[in-house]
């Protein structure tokens, strides 16, 4: 799900790292004091998810944790998964230094889709774990695919998209996991 | 004497028409396929895996011959182990680019000798044959995966643990103006 540098054109990749900056200040600021170490607990469990990474029809697929990210920490997620993203590609080049910006757009965006599906309190609990988890993937593979795709490269967005349905049913099933255990044992950390 | 010339012409006449078929047929022939085997060919064999060794698998190849600006040499697939094999016909630098198609990516330099092309040297291990990635890559992959994992997580917890020193000190700050 990591793009990286030389794919996307280098205009719209430094456009993109322009509304990421934007994005992370608005998102960003006025972080209270108590809101940190949660912050900082989810970048970490983000930039080791997606270092799990099992094999797919030739390709290499892993955890994202965008939904699971989006209910605990709310808008804050968007600078956690900028945070984890960085350090990828600074120690693993997991995608490009350059692409930073268009790789959070992307991930963040899940993580923001799941803290608004978290949000809709008229849906049962499980059923909105699992489409923020589902939803937190499905997301940034189709906002990949659109980007591939505007730049002429990749494989078809059937393909592309068929392959992430599968990761993101998984994704689905373990943030409903991990919602079920936080509810029982320490409600308070879901948003 | 005339006649008689044009009378043995005339005679032999059938044999140069055969003749003169045989070597078109042998000039224009496009239609006939023949594939050999061929054997203790100098190639190059690259292997492209992901990060924890998976291989990238019917991923696109794309070889550049050595020169400036490099020219496309061949393209194709990995197979299903990420390999794929290329006889390079000139020394120099030969750039590797293979892609998976879904965004993942990377390119190395494989230095070929003009002895390996004779094919009186054998291709040396990646580290002497000069098969390079960039300084910072290489810097990096030398690192072992475990300890990477963990600067990784030192740097995120060290940033988390700054921040919330900034935040708790313009809080405690805060507060004792107030008071």
């Amino acid at each position: 799900m990591h793009i990286a540098d030389g794919i996307v054109s280098t205009e719209a990749v430094l456009a993109a790292d322009a509304v990421t900056v934007g994005v992370l200040y608005l998102f960003g600021r006025k972080v209270e004091v108590s809101e940190v170490p949660k912050m900082g607990f989810m970048a970490a469990a983000l930039f080791v998810a997606s270092l799990i990474h099992f094999p797919m029809a030739g390709t290499s697929l892993h955890l994202g944790l965008f939904g699971l990210a989006g209910i605990i920490l709310g808008l804050r997620a968007f600078p956690a998964v900028f945070a984890a993203l960085f350090f990828q590609a600074l120690i693993f080049q997991h995608g490009g230094l350059l692409s930073v910006g268009l790789n959070t757009l992307n991930m963040g965006a899940g993580a923001l889709l799941g803290f608004f599906i978290w949000k809709l309190s008229a849906v049962p609990e499980s059923l909105r774990a699992l489409a923020a988890g589902f939803l937190g993937i499905m997301l940034p593979a189709f906002l990949l695919t659109m980007e591939f795709q505007l730049s002429g490269y990749g494989r078809s967005v059937f393909f592309i998209l068929s392959i992430y349905l599968i990761a993101a049913a998984a994704e689905g099933i373990l943030t409903l996991v991990v919602v079920g255990f936080f509810r029982k044992v320490e409600p308070s950390v879901l948003g | 004497m005339i006649k008689k010339n044009i009378y043995k012409w005339k005679k032999g006449r059938p044999v140069f028409i055969i003749f003169g078929l045989a070597q078109t047929a042998l000039m224009l022939s496009a239609h006939g396929v023949r594939i050999d085997v061929v054997k203790k060919i100098p190639m190059v064999c690259i292997q492209a895996v992901y990060e924890g060794g998976d291989p990238l698998g019917f991923s696109s190849v794309s070889i550049r011959v050595p020169g400036n600006p490099p020219e496309d040499f061949q393209s194709g697939w990995t197979d299903a182990h990420g390999r794929f094999a290329f006889v390079p016909d000139r020394a120099g630098k030969w750039l590797v680019l293979v892609d998976d198609e879904m965004g993942h990516r990377d390119e190395t330099v494989v230095e070929i000798a003009a002895e390996f092309i004779m094919g009186e040297k054998d291709l040396p291990d990646a580290e002497q044959s000069g098969q390079k990635m960039s300084p910072q890559k290489e810097d990096i992959a030398r690192i072992p995966l475990v300890l990477r994992i963990f600067v990784g997580l030192s740097l995120i917890f060290g940033a988390t643990g700054i921040y919330y020193w900034i935040k708790a000190h313009k809080l405690l700050r805060s507060e004792k103006k107030r008071e």
